[in-house]
Formats: structure tokens, C-alpha cells, sequence
């Protein structure tokens, strides 16, 4: 880990990278009869080529309807997104017309998605799904696309032979890597993984992780990976934004986050991972449940769970504050100068 | 559409209030208008058939009278009367306990005895449901249709007899399915634990697998009321289904066809009456779907 | 595949000897004979028993199930036809295209309107026309073929003498039995149509292909209706093989001359070997169109023809093992 550390930090120190991604005051709302879900509120981060941010946060944060909002894939009805500005390599993704949006769709920024099971369509087969992106958005004859398919697949370590067989003839770690070489066959400049190895086992997760990790840096893809795992987040991303009732509470560079945590909720993130060093440490858990996204505390989102909370806390919602030039925390707490959350423990 | 208790967003699904499963049915039913419409005309063909029960004999059909013939709607006749001078509107409503009987009556023995063996061949499987599935290939190798001509014919006319022929034709499709949907909550982990727990096998068929395998058959169910009547009517309407003086609506179709010019309402009365009650019965089918299987809510 | 067909086809031997035993039985069971209808009052009692005798009515059941399957197995004999002495077979295949030819169109019509309509029903799901069409294919669902035929008959041939009454061999008289038969079969199609979009709409694939960046049209025609047509074929092949029978009611209101009005007929006049002869063949045309159905999905499906391959290539590797 120390080693991912000190690389990012060097890469932190020579900027000269373009922004690709930029996402400003998002709000996605789920607007239904009965009630309104809150999913995403007011979120806004960056990214540059190459760079990788890690969204983290427990199963209902928001981050899925995040990344899908980055395309403009909200499912809508009932999905609206309310206020805010995606930019995809300086194009604006929620005011272009839907064949601009189908143009960088695919090919500027591509996506993952969780379960390979579902993902991908029974009756084609799979070097067919692979070069209909090709297809789409290269200037290429049929046979050239599903040329190109079967070297994504070989890519990704599936045989090229493999590419006219269809889905169900494929492992589950097998499906997820055809999702990714489907995500990847235009070089897209952006990829979001969305828990790309939750469906997966422990074997087969890290075989895919570091895959991904070598395509990125071969291709120099900026990406945004999604998940609950800290430990990912480690060995894949640059930064890390921690996700909590569809806000940013905290976000900075892996060593921000992880070596200077400031947020309660990150803390108890952390403490909630068993420690194979300290096997007589307790598991810390945080205790209570998210807030029903439908019903949002008018105050701070996490304060019914957070032990250092004071009354302030349950009655308003904190403003994301930078404490150095990449690191941004939402915690009132911190209004007071001599505040420290306990620590993580080691 | 269908009111939902539960909506599944893309980062997880949203769940607002937990309901006894036979209450959200009802609640289901009660905001979908076609079901409500559905159970309203039902209701009122049920009380159609109850009326009649007490206004009308068997005498006041069938009897003949030469002074009243092919008369037009009136106050007097708010259908018309037929070539027999018998007023149409009488006859309609006493015709009600066949249709209803048969729509009901049909459904109700080849549910009963398609689950029976049904869950018999689901839960105990091996030569028992091999067995049994082969009797239902032969049966469904049939067409329907014909399997309930010919059995019409075999059992001869009357009324009971036209019911036990739709009834048994649709055994082999029940059979079918309540062997499905036992296998399907077999395997469930939940029938597991009650076994773990050491609940005898008879207690988790019943407490376990049944109310869990209901859901495919009472929407299977109410479909098929809809077809059922179609069905009698269609068979009384070739004369195989109740013997002819007896005014059941296939019957009445019939016996209005060589007057059709003459007496048109003889013909078009009888055919709303069958539309309406099949349009209602499939309304509160598809309604049932819609509250009892969620897989299909939107 | 060809292996799978092979054994589905061996399968319907079995399952159509049980068929005949079946309707044998129902037909003998029926009450009355074919002799009934022939007995005058003048005829003695000897003359009666001659008459019994002579359709061996005087014998056992199964012995004149046995001399029945006899003459099928060994000269493919259905019989004759005690009423007009037609052979069975003969009276069948002379009028199955009649019945066929009234199905297709039927269905034919039923199809151009429902799948479109189906359609624009998934399409704009929920909203008001949607309820519009769902309730008009309830309609169609709920209206019995007879009684629609009649009202039909009543404006287009009685009020404006536009169509034919019955069969006469031209374009017309197919116009009124083919709506009436097509309507309840686009209305099963319709429905079946929406609910499959509706359930393909839902799938996760659909979302990968829109993050490809493919056009919603093309998300339609390759995504939705290629795994949405797969239930939608199997219904239509259970409709055409029922309505290969199911038209009996409507052939006979137009005097058709098909193999349903026959069959009637025969019930009506206690003709036992001709009904059993016509369900049983009707039965057999049946299965078939059943099997070629399932062939057909098996071709159309991955999942099932992989399965299929698969364990051929399975057991063959058995094989060489061994």
C-alpha cells in the first residue's frame, strides 16, 4: 500500500493533465407517487486522464444512480436530475441532444456494470456485443469490428475463439471480463466500474482488479470506481470520495483519506474492517441504518449514528470544507478548532 | 398500473411499509379501476343469478306463447321476446346460473383436482410425477376444444355434464403448473430452515410450500373463468352444452340465428351478456396478476 | 439437434397410441350408436341384432378397439365413415386445407394487427393508451367468435349485401370467419407482445447496450425484440396448432367445409368412426405443429440449443472414456 501511496503523491505533484471528468452540485431525485427518493444530493468532484477516484460508501449511497446520472442514464421516470453539470472531456452530458449523447456514449466514457449475469444480452453472442460498440463509433467494416472483439477478448485473457459463443456458455468472472472488454473496446477516455467484482470470488476479484489496473495504465483511462471495498480502493484509485445519503462527507487522496481520516463515518468505515494484524481487536461496526432517503434529516445526514454528534449536528447540514488543498471534509464538529475524531485503529 | 409497496432504485431498493400479503392484495385491487369494475359487474351477475332464483321458475322460461311472438324491446319486453313469444330478458337472467355455474363450477374441479396431483407429482417426484406428467402429455396432445366436444358427447347433455367436460380438459394445464410452482418453492431456503427447525414434511407442505405456490394458480384461476364461459357458450351454441329448452346464452345465440332479421335483439342481447361477464372476469384476472405477481409490477 | 428432434418425434408414438385408447373409449362411451339412428319401427328384433352385429356392437369394447388399431397399425385404415361411408381419412385430408387455409388467414390478420399493436402498448406503458389498447384486446378476448360472426353476418351480408353468407370459393367469404377468428387470436397475441417487451424492458442488458451508446431504435429492433420474440413465437405456435381445431363453431355458422364442421357432424350423428378417426388425426397434426414449434424455439433460443448441444458433446467424451 505504502508503495500506491508515494506514486500517487508524485503523480499529484505534476499537473498537467486535462480534466476529463467534472461533476458540479449534482442532485438525483427519484420522484414516485407515494414519496420522492433523494438519491444523489449536490455532489461534485473532478477527475484527469489517467487519475482514478474511488466512490465509496454503504449500498444505498447514491453512487450507482452517480454514475448513471454521469451518462445521462438516469432511468426516467422516475429518475430526474434536478440541478447540476456533468462535463465528459468538455462536453456538457445534460444538455446535448440525444445523438450527441449516443456519440460519446461508448466511446469518450464507457461503463462497467455490477452484475455481469444480467449485463449482457442472452441471444447475441459475445464477440457480436463487443463489436457493435466498435461498430457504432469507428469507421470500420462489420468483419473489422468483430476482428477488433476478438482482440478485446484476448485482451481481457478469454480466447479469441471464445467470441462466437453466447453468455450462458460463460463463467461468471469470464462475463464480467467480456463487460469489461465491451466497456474498453473504444479506448474510452473515461470508465466507470460499478463494483465490477461483488459478483465475483475472492480469486477471481483480484485476477480482474489488476487486469483492470494494466488496461488502465495502458490506455491511460481515467476512471471512477465504484464500491464498498476499502481495499480496493487501495490498489486501484488515486482518490477517494466517501459517499453517505447521496453527499460527498469526505474526499481527498488515498493518503488523506485513509492516513488523515477526519470524517466520523469514515472512521467507522474503517473500524468496521476486521484487522488480520490485531486478531483480538474487536470489530467495530457503526450502529443504526441509513436514513430513508425519502424522509432526509433536516440536519446532518449521519448525526443519528455518529457518536461524536452535539445537538447542532441534528439540526444542521454541514458544508463540505477543504482542510488542505485536496482534502474536503463535512463535519460540523470541525467548526470547533481543538476537535479530533478517536482515530483508526491499527 | 398497480400500486407498488416497494420501488427499486439503481443503488438499492426502497421499501415503505410491510403489509399482510392477503391485505396488499386487496389494496392492489382497490386502486386498479379495471379490477374494481371487474368485481362490481361479477357482483352483479351474481345477484342477477340470485334474483332470478326467486322471481322466475322453470315453468316461466320454457312456457310457450303464440299471442307475444318477435316482439320488439319495450317496457313491457326489455329485450324483445323470441319465436316462442317467451320474453328474452326473463330468459337472460334465469340463463345466468349456467353461465356463472360453468365459468366457476369448471374452474373449480379442474383446479381442485390439478393441484391435487399436481402437488402430489411436484413434491414426491420419481416414477410417481413421471407418471403422472406423461397422463397430462396425452391429455394436452388433444386440442381443447375437441377433447371437450368429445366429452360432451360421451357424458351426454345437461349441464353437469358440460361442466365436468371443461373442467377436466383444463386439468392437464393446472397440473402443470402446481407442479411448477412446487418445485420452484421447494427449493426454497426458507423450506429449508422449517426443516432444519425439525418441522414434519406434511406441516412444511402445508405451512411452507402451499401458500407460497398459490400465486401463479389464482392468477391462472382468473383467467381462466373467462375462457371457461366462452367455452359453454361456444358448446351450447353447437348444442352440445344444456338441453334446448333451458336458456342458457351459447343456447340463446343459437336460437336466435334463423331469426336474425326478424328478431335481431334474440342474438344480440345474450352475446352483450356473455361479453360483459368474460370482459369482467378477465379484468379481475388480469387485476389479481398485476397485485399477486410482482415480478410483472412495473 | 437433429438427435433432439428425433427423440421428440419417436416420443409422439407412445403419447398418440394413448390418444387414440382415450378417445376410442370416450367415443364407445358415448351414450346411443350409430345403429340408433338407423332403426326404423318396421325392422324385427333379428334384423336390429343383424344390423349391431354388423359393427360388431354385439362384441366387447376392446375388441373393437383392438380390430380398430389393427387396421391402423397394419394398413394405416382409419375406417369408413358409418354414415356415408366415406373412408375417414380421405374425408379428413379433402377438407383439412379448407380448416387450415381459415386458421392462417386468422392468423395472418391476427398478427399484422397485434405485434404492432402489442408494441406501442409496451411502448407507452402506463399511460392512458396503453389502457385504451389493453382494454380493447380485452374485448376481443372476451367476445365469443359465434356471436361476432352473427352480428357481422347481420350488417355486411343481410343489411348491405356486401359479403357471401357461407363458403363459395371466393376471396369474400373469408373476409367475416377471419375476423372473427383473428380477433380473439390478435388479442392473445397483443397481450402476449406487451408483457414480453415489458419483461425484456426491465433487463440489465438494455442498459449496457444504451452505455455502448446505441440509438434507442437500435436498442429496440436488436436487444428488445430479439429476446422479447422468443415467448411471443411459442404462443403463436400454440394458437396455430389449436385453431387448426378451434374453428369448429365458426365453421359451422358458415357452412365451411372444413375438417371442424365435419367433426360436428359426426358427434351429431353418432358416427363413432369418424370422430374418433378426426380427433385422432387432428390430435397427430396437432403434435406435430407442437414439435415443430419447440424445434423452432430450440433454434431461435441459445440457452436451449447449447443445452442440447452440450450434452451430445457431453456424452460423447462419456463415450470415448469409456
Amino acid at each position: 500500500m505504502n508503495e500506491t501511496l508515494k506514486n500517487n503523491t508524485a503523480a499529484a505533484e505534476v499537473d498537467t493533465r486535462e480534466t476529463v471528468l467534472e461533476v458540479k452540485d449534482l442532485v438525483v431525485q427519484y420522484v414516485l407517487k407515494e414519496a420522492t427518493v433523494e438519491a444523489v444530493n449536490d455532489i461534485s468532484f473532478s477527475l484527469k486522464e489517467g487519475e482514478a477516484i474511488g466512490l465509496v460508501g454503504e449500498t444505498g449511497a447514491g453512487k450507482t444512480t452517480t454514475a448513471l446520472a454521469i451518462l445521462n442514464l438516469v432511468p426516467d421516470p422516475p429518475g430526474v436530475i434536478q440541478q447540476g453539470s456533468i462535463s465528459v472531456c468538455g462536453n456538457d452530458m445534460l444538455n446535448l441532444d440525444v445523438k450527441e449523447l449516443q456519440k460519446i456514449r461508448g466511446k469518450d466514457i464507457a461503463m462497467i456494470f455490477q452484475d455481469p449475469m444480467t449485463s449482457l444480452n442472452p441471444v447475441l453472442v459475445v464477440g457480436e456485443q463487443i463489436a457493435e460498440s466498435v461498430r457504432l463509433h469507428e469507421d470500420v467494416t462489420a468483419s473489422q469490428a468483430f476482428d477488433r472483439a476478438i482482440e478485446m477478448l484476448e485482451l481481457v485473457g478469454i480466447p479469441g475463439a471464445r467470441a462466437h459463443d453466447y453468455p450462458h456458455q460463460f463463467s461468471g468472472g469470464m462475463k464480467q471480463r467480456v463487460v469489461i472488454a465491451i466497456a474498453l473496446a473504444c479506448n474510452p477516455k473515461i470508465l466507470i466500474a460499478d463494483e465490477p467484482t461483488t459478483a465475483l470470488d475472492v480469486t477471481i476479484q483480484a485476477q480482474v482488479l489488476s487486469m483492470m489496473n494494466d488496461l488502465k495504465e495502458k490506455f491511460n483511462t481515467a476512471l471512477v470506481m465504484i464500491t464498498h471495498d476499502l481495499g480496493v480502493v487501495a490498489k486501484m484509485c488515486d482518490k477517494v470520495a466517501v459517499m453517505y445519503a447521496g453527499r460527498i462527507i469526505e474526499s481527498g487522496t488515498l493518503e488523506d483519506v485513509y492516513n488523515t481520516t477526519l470524517h466520523p463515518y469514515t472512521e467507522g468505515l474503517f473500524n468496521s474492517l476486521p484487522r488480520i494484524n490485531n486478531k483480538g481487536s474487536e470489530l467495530k461496526p457503526i450502529p443504526g441504518m441509513m436514513p430513508d432517503p425519502t424522509r432526509l434529516p433536516k440536519g446532518c445526514a449521519f448525526a443519528e449514528r455518529c457518536k461524536y454528534a452535539t445537538e447542532r449536528c441534528f439540526e444542521e447540514r454541514p458544508a463540505s470544507r477543504y482542510v488542505n488543498e485536496t482534502h474536503t471534509v463535512a463535519c460540523l464538529r470541525y467548526d470547533e478548532p481543538d476537535f479530533h475524531i478517536e482515530g483508526v485503529e491499527d | 398500473m398497480s400500486k407498488k409497496a416497494a420501488f427499486a432504485t439503481p443503488d438499492g431498493p426502497i421499501v415503505y411499509k410491510k403489509r399482510s400479503r392477503l391485505m396488499e392484495t386487496w389494496n392492489s385491487l382497490k386502486t386498479n379501476p379495471g379490477a374494481v369494475f371487474g368485481l362490481i359487474v361479477v357482483a352483479l351477475y351474481i345477484l342477477m343469478m340470485l334474483l332470478s332464483f326467486v322471481l322466475y321458475t322453470r315453468e316461466d322460461v320454457v312456457a310457450i306463447n303464440g299471442k307475444e311472438m318477435f316482439l320488439r324491446p319495450s317496457a313491457q319486453h326489455w329485450f324483445g321476446t323470441d319465436e316462442k313469444g317467451r320474453d328474452v330478458f326473463t330468459r337472460i337472467m334465469y340463463g345466468s346460473r349456467y353461465s356463472l355455474a360453468v365459468g366457476f363450477g369448471a374452474v373449480g374441479i379442474g383446479l381442485i383436482i390439478g393441484v391435487i396431483i399436481g402437488a402430489i407429482s411436484g413434491y414426491f417426484g420419481g416414477a410417481v410425477d413421471i407418471l403422472i406428467m406423461r397422463f397430462c402429455d396425452v391429455l394436452s396432445a388433444i386440442p381443447g376444444t375437441l377433447l371437450c366436444m368429445v366429452l360432451v358427447a360421451a357424458l351426454g347433455p345437461g349441464l353437469i355434464n358440460l361442466l365436468v367436460s371443461i373442467g377436466v380438459t383444463s386439468i392437464a394445464g393446472y397440473i402443470r403448473l402446481a407442479r411448477a410452482s412446487v418445485l420452484a418453492t421447494r427449493g426454497n431456503e426458507y423450506v429449508e430452515a422449517a426443516r432444519a427447525i425439525g418441522m414434519s414434511e406434511v406441516r412444511i407442505a402445508l405451512t411452507q410450500v402451499l401458500p407460497n405456490s398459490l400465486s401463479p394458480l389464482i392468477v391462472a384461476t382468473s383467467g381462466n373463468i373467462a375462457s371457461c364461459i366462452l367455452s359453454a357458450a361456444g358448446l351450447s351454441f353447437l348444442g352440445f352444452g344444456v338441453p334446448v329448452p333451458l336458456p342458457e346464452w351459447g343456447a340463446l345465440v343459437s336460437g336466435g340465428r334463423t331469426y336474425m332479421l326478424k328478431a335481431p335483439w334474440m342474438t344480440t342481447f345474450p352475446g352483450i351478456f356473455i361479453m360483459v361477464i368474460t370482459f369482467a372476469c378477465a379484468l379481475l384476472g388480469d387485476g389479481l396478476r398485476d397485485a399477486l405477481d410482482p415480478r410483472l409490477k412495473k | 439437434m437433429l438427435r433432439y428432434a428425433i427423440i421428440r418425434i419417436l416420443w409422439l408414438i407412445p403419447i398418440l397410441i394413448c390418444v387414440t385408447f382415450i378417445v376410442f373409449t370416450l367415443v364407445d362411451f358415448a351414450p346411443g350408436t350409430v345403429v340408433d339412428l338407423m332403426i326404423t319401427p318396421s325392422m324385427t328384433p333379428e334384423q336390429i341384432d343383424e344390423l349391431k352385429a354388423e359393427y360388431d356392437l354385439d362384441k366387447p369394447m376392446i375388441y373393437r378397439y383392438g380390430k380398430y388399431m389393427y387396421n391402423l397399425v397394419t394398413k394405416g385404415d382409419l375406417g369408413t365413415s358409418q354414415m356415408s361411408k366415406e373412408p375417414v381419412a380421405f374425408a379428413f385430408f379433402s377438407r383439412m386445407w379448407y380448416s387450415v387455409s381459415l386458421s392462417f388467414s386468422g392468423l395472418i390478420l391476427g398478427v399484422i394487427i397485434a405485434i404492432p399493436l402489442g408494441i406501442l402498448a409496451a411502448k407507452v406503458a402506463g399511460t392512458i393508451w396503453d389502457n385504451l389498447i389493453t382494454a380493447f384486446t380485452l374485448i376481443g378476448l372476451s367476445m365469443p367468435g359465434f356471436w361476432l360472426s352473427l352480428m357481422l353476418l347481420r350488417w355486411f351480408t343481410f343489411k348491405i349485401k356486401l359479403l357471401p353468407s357461407g363458403y363459395d370459393g371466393t376471396w369474400q367469404c373469408y373476409v367475416i370467419p377471419t375476423v372473427a377468428a383473428g380477433l380473439t387470436l390478435s388479442s392473445i397475441v397483443c397481450r402476449q407482445t406487451r408483457s414480453a417487451i415489458l419483461e425484456v424492458s426491465k433487463q440489465d442488458y438494455l442498459r449496457t447496450a444504451r452505455a455502448k451508446g446505441v440509438p434507442e431504435r437500435q436498442v429496440t429492433i436488436r436487444h428488445k425484440l430479439r429476446n422479447a420474440w422468443i415467448p411471443i413465437i411459442t404462443q403463436l405456435g400454440g394458437l396455430v396448432a389449436g385453431s387448426l381445431a378451434g374453428n369448429a363453431v365458426i365453421e359451422q355458422i358458415f357452412t365451411w367445409p372444413g375438417t371442424g364442421r365435419l367433426l360436428v357432424t359426426a358427434i351429431n350423428q353418432r358416427d363413432e368412426m369418424m370422430t374418433c378417426g378426426l380427433v385422432i388425426l387432428t390430435a397427430t397434426m396437432f403434435s406435430i405443429v407442437l414439435l415443430i414449434v419447440d424445434i423452432v424455439y430450440a433454434l431461435v433460443d441459445p440457452r436451449i440449443k447449447s443445452a442440447y448441444v452440450r450434452s451430445k458433446k457431453r456424452k460423447k467424451k462419456g463415450a470415448a472414456a469409456a
